[in-house]
């Protein structure tokens, strides 16, 4: 087979693949009630909100290679102007969506302008101490509820008079949003500014050097990562009524940072195979250890760092088991550091 | 020297003999040595808790962005920057006394990302 046969294939067996799953997602509530219970459609709209959050992290993290530890403040920022507009305003979804979006257009503007000085560790503390702002006013601030945060939320409305207050309505509109938010960032990936971005991560200089405005292409999507925060966090408020100042919390973020390398870093499939796996694992690990669940998790994040940097989707890529042998093995000559 | 020159370039550091692992591993060793030192310190002040990682690490990243990575004289006066701007920011802007320690940092951050003090 010829190198584009080859291409050609691997694109076509991916497609297949996502519409296949695509479908299963979408038989998923008929079977809730009888086949399992209710709670899974939770599970399952928790990790597609958090799928959204993440194909934007991806595109930061894994294409530019520019880790932000304060993308928390961006998806924060979005539950809470949900949380103000279905409260005080007009309990329409898409109002929210768009107030929320618009506003993290300009802190994500300003932010990026900030934040694009700085490289590598420094952008990582930069980001850190920003998020804290935001974290620091929410949770002192009176009036958008402090430290209690925002409660007594109504449930949003798709167009006047149709509820989504229903799970099962509002787990295909958030599931609808995850195909777009997907699709998207699959258009970003391989267009020209992708393989721009791709080139950033590998070497600066060279991009540079090669006639591209680097600081404008890292705010460009700088921004756009911030705007799949925003969505996620508008969902996350339609999903769970409450909206505490934790969304701002640099765990929150850390929490990012983990289901980013645990699913394997510039996948776009990784992320969200990451976001789903800390979400299932955090549920069922807690039924078999009680409140030492994180400990398991932290274990097993650990050993993802150390024996498949690539994540759980560069242990699918290669599930040849001796080809896996070998790698543990050399891993065990060289000791543990990791370079 | 082996430590800035295993940093540098590790693989010119192994072609000389030296076993960089062993070396970082030691350097992890006096880290964690000095840290249980400063706990000890910490735990005869003041109540202890189970989330103190979060309260330290946040403060020990802000010194040491403040004072500059790799400075030893960067860490001592950062540390004294923060603790005087964080009780006297208290006492000027109550509420915000966080906000102050973050300010800086991220001040720091703009105008002089490699530190206050940086090692020369």
């Amino acid at each position: 087979m010829t190198l584009k046969g080859k291409i050609i294939h691997k694109v076509c067996l991916r497609k297949i693949v996502e519409v296949g799953i695509l479908l299963l997602l979408v038989a998923i509530p008929l079977g809730s009630g009888c086949l399992f219970s209710d709670f899974y459609i939770a599970l399952f709209l928790r990790v597609f909100i958090f799928g959204i959050m993440m194909l934007g992290f991806d595109l930061l993290a894994g294409y530019c290679g520019l880790a932000s530890f304060g993308h928390a403040m961006f998806f924060g920022t979005g539950a809470y102007v949900t949380a103000i507009v279905w409260k005080y305003l007009n309990d329409s979804v898409w109002l929210a969506i768009f107030i929320g979006l618009g506003l993290n257009t300009i802190l994500g503007y300003i932010l990026a302008l900030l934040c694009v000085r700085t490289r590598t560790i420094y952008f990582v503390f930069l980001t850190f101490a920003f998020s804290q702002f935001f974290f620091v006013t929410a949770n002192s601030w009176r009036l958008i509820g402090g430290t209690d945060g925002i409660a007594g939320i109504p449930l949003p409305t798709l167009i006047p008079g149709i509820s989504l207050g229903h799970r099962t309505s509002f787990y295909y509109f958030s599931l609808g949003f995850l195909v777009i938010a997907y699709w998207f960032a699959r258009r970003i990936v391989n267009s020209h500014f992708g393989r721009v971005l791709r080139g950033i991560r590998q070497n600066e200089e060279r991009a540079k050097f090669l006639g591209y405005n680097t600081s404008l292409e890292i705010r460009k999507v700088f921004l756009i990562s911030a705007l799949f925060a925003s969505v996620a966090g508008t969902l996350m408020v339609g999903f769970q009524p409450f909206v505490p100042p934790y969304y701002y919390h640099w765990s929150l973020s850390g929490e990012f940072v983990i289901m980013e390398i645990l699913g394997g870093m510039g996948t776009l499939v990784g992320p969200l195979l990451g976001a789903a796996i800390v979400i299932f694992m955090g549920d069922i690990l807690s039924t078999w250890f009680k409140e030492a669940w994180m400990l398991c998790l932290g274990a097993i994040y650990v050993m993802c760092v150390l024996y498949s940097p690539e994540g759980v989707t560069g242990i699918l890529n290669n599930v040849s088991v001796v080809g896996i042998l070998k790698k543990l093995l050399s891993r065990f000559k060289n000791g543990f550091y990791l370079g | 020297m082996v430590i800035r020159a295993g940093l540098f370039d590790i693989e010119t550091v192994q072609a000389f003999g030296i076993d960089i692992y062993k070396v970082f591993n030691l350097l992890f060793i006096c880290c964690a040595g000095i840290a249980a030192v400063a706990g000890v310190i910490i735990g005869a002040m003041r109540s202890i808790n189970p989330v103190m990682d979060a309260d330290f690490i946040t403060v020990a990243v802000i010194v040491i962005v403040i004072g500059g990575l790799g400075s030893f004289r960067g860490a001592v006066i950062g540390s004294l920057i923060l603790g005087l701007a964080e009780s006297f920011g208290a006492q000027a802007i109550p509420g915000l006394a966080k906000f102050t320690t973050w300010a800086i940092m991220a001040a720091v951050l703009l105008l002089r990302p490699e530190g206050l003090f940086p090692e020369k």
